[in-house]
């Protein structure tokens, strides 16, 4: 089901407002990730200037307002990222995770602009990629 | 860039500008050779971005020439399979191949050209190998042998870049990942020129030889499997490969296809990357002074070199249904080529995409990988050794100086060099 436009524009705003507020997100974004999944961190030990870590985080700031928008590519390389990460042992978890406290630093970051529709939205659209998540192709071996 | 190659440049555009838009062939390979194929993809950009080419030696394919539709395919390969195969086939090659090597699957090029579900578990069977994890142990080894291949470099004497730099450590690498005898090394990269060439070009002088490189090639890999298959598992892929529950009964011509897959997967990204590095630093010396005063800028320059070089220029899909794309109809069966090449100088995508700026905001907005559930398993190896090789050439060299013009493969696919001549005037 497509996102709707009230959502959609919740979200884009939500994101504007984080982003004039707090510039680069991807300090805390991933800070919070390897909090909480501290076998993740081993992935970016290449990453000494957060050029990587900072590239995915804009990849999927896109895909979101792909995902809301348009729809034109997001729904499915969701769901390919999810076979591709499979072979970095990531497992489909970690993406409700993380869009999960994308959500949770945005909210931060709104502040006093935080909304009550903002809050609908982003339950909503992470339920949806949640379910996209969840229908990609299972890696059994 | 020297005169005879502006002049030849000038008629190209003045060209690619009459032809009639539906008479338009982006895959004309002597435009790669002679690197004038830029107007061609800026006219198609601009004027027709989803492209339909009907007749060609390639047969019938359509373009898809600007980033969000590339997206669009790369990402959805429910609509777009890779199963007969990612690259355009030349009808003519394919005739003479199978005259020297029988008839062989259309694709069969390992899990590359597979769709699911039988992809993700041929591909996870390799991933441990490219994952960050193992490259972080192999990382120190790699460091050594660039330094040892650096240090052996004439100085203020010219010589061939690609054969002795750029070839050499990625033999060296590769030879490591599948743990093949290290004193052959060097037929992996000459076995992946022998697949991807055409006689007359690179080092293959007619379809016999090249058969019997790839045969030569296929044996030498039946023996490691062997070898493997009868040995405690091991690290290396040829051993994920033979006792992974997904690969291990795989057919011979499929192991064979995930061979030449891995070689020349292994090869072309990161060589014709070290050696793009070289010549778009010295056709942008402001660049290559920025990248000297702050050698912490490898990374970004690293990443700037793949998306300005797009050492894969494509890659290509069957439509396994209609699609609509850019208001027009695939239809099903129908071969689409996706030009990363093209994707990666959309100016809507990427600010002045045709400049070399190592310090951009978004160095890594390239789609030279691809998307998607092909997206380049080696991505993370290939950084790795660009980054390594640099880090230490910055090291030693103060200049690496292009003294003639690069000679370019001869190939629509892989966008890289024949050779480069180079002189280091002196070590730091």
């Amino acid at each position: 089901m497509r996102t709707n436009p009230a959502d959609a524009e919740a979200i884009e705003r939500s994101l504007e407002i984080a982003g004039e507020r707090r510039g680069d997100l991807t300090p805390v974004i991933y800070g919070r990730l390897f909090d909480r999944q501290p076998e993740m961190k081993a992935l970016f030990w290449r990453d000494t200037t957060d050029a990587i870590k900072g590239e995915m985080l804009m990849r999927v700031f896109e895909a979101i307002l792909d995902f809301v928008r348009a729809r034109q590519y997001a729904d499915h390389l969701i769901q390919t990222e999810v076979v591709t990460h499979a072979g970095y042992d990531v497992p489909p978890a970690v993406f409700a995770t993380f869009f999960g406290l994308i959500a949770e630093v945005v909210e931060e970051t709104c502040g006093p602009d935080w909304s009550l529709a903002m809050a609908d939205a982003w339950r909503r659209t992470l339920a949806d990629l949640d379910a996209y998540v969840a229908r990609s192709t299972p890696v059994t071996a | 860039m020297n005169i005879a190659v502006k002049v030849q440049a000038a008629e190209t555009a003045a060209d690619v500008a009459a032809t009639p838009l539906e008479k338009l062939n982006p895959a004309k390979v002597d435009r790669f050779y002679n690197d004038t194929i830029w107007p061609v993809f800026e006219r198609l950009r601009r004027e027709d971005p989803v492209h339909f080419t009907p007749e060609s030696e390639y047969g019938p394919y359509w373009s898809v020439t600007k980033w969000n539709d590339i997206m669009a395919v790369d990402t959805d390969h429910e609509a777009f399979s890779s199963a007969e195969g990612i690259g355009l086939a030349n009808l003519e090659a394919v005739k003479e191949q199978e005259r020297v090597m029988g008839q062989r699957r259309r694709g069969n090029a390992g899990f590359i050209t597979m769709d699911e579900p039988d992809h993700a578990p041929a591909r996870k069977a390799v991933s441990p190998t490219l994952a960050p994890g193992n490259l972080q142990s192999m990382a120190p080894l790699v460091r050594e042998r660039a330094g040892q291949i650096l240090d052996s470099l004439p100085i203020g004497q010219e010589f061939d870049w690609v054969d002795l730099v750029s070839k050499e450590l990625t033999a060296m690498t590769l030879a490591t990942l599948f743990d093949f005898p290290f004193e052959q090394r060097r037929k992996l990269p000459w076995w992946s020129d022998m697949v991807m060439n055409m006689p007359g070009h690179g080092p293959v002088e007619s379809w016999e030889q090249k058969g019997a490189a790839m045969f030569e090639c296929f044996g030498a890999f039946a023996e490691l499997w062997n070898q493997r298959v009868n040995a405690p598992p091991g690290n290396d892929l040829i051993s994920m490969l033979a006792h992974n529950p997904a690969t291990r009964d795989m057919d011979l011509e499929t192991y064979q296809g995930n061979v030449i897959l891995l070689i020349v997967g292994g090869n072309d990204t990161t060589r014709n990357t070290i050696s793009g590095s070289v010549v778009a630093l010295n056709r942008n010396p402001d660049q290559y002074a920025k990248l000297r005063a702050n050698p912490e800028m490898v990374l970004p320059m690293i990443s700037e070199t793949i998306r300005w070089q797009t050492p894969l220029a494509h890659m290509s899909r069957v439509a396994t249904r209609d699609v609509e794309l850019g208001g027009k109809t695939i239809k099903k069966g129908d071969r689409v080529v996706m030009w990363y090449i093209s994707g990666n100088r959309d100016k809507e995508m990427v600010e002045r995409p045709n400049d070399f700026i190592i310090d951009r905001e978004r160095p890594r907005q390239h789609m030279s990988f691809g998307f998607g559930i092909h997206r380049c398993v080696g991505n993370r190896v290939a950084e790795m050794q660009l980054t390594i090789i640099w880090e230490e050439i910055l090291k030693r060299f103060p200049e690496i100086k292009v003294v003639g013009e690069p000679v370019l493969n001869w190939s629509a696919f892989v966008h890289g060099y024949e050779s480069l001549p180079v002189i280091i005037p002196y070590r730091s």
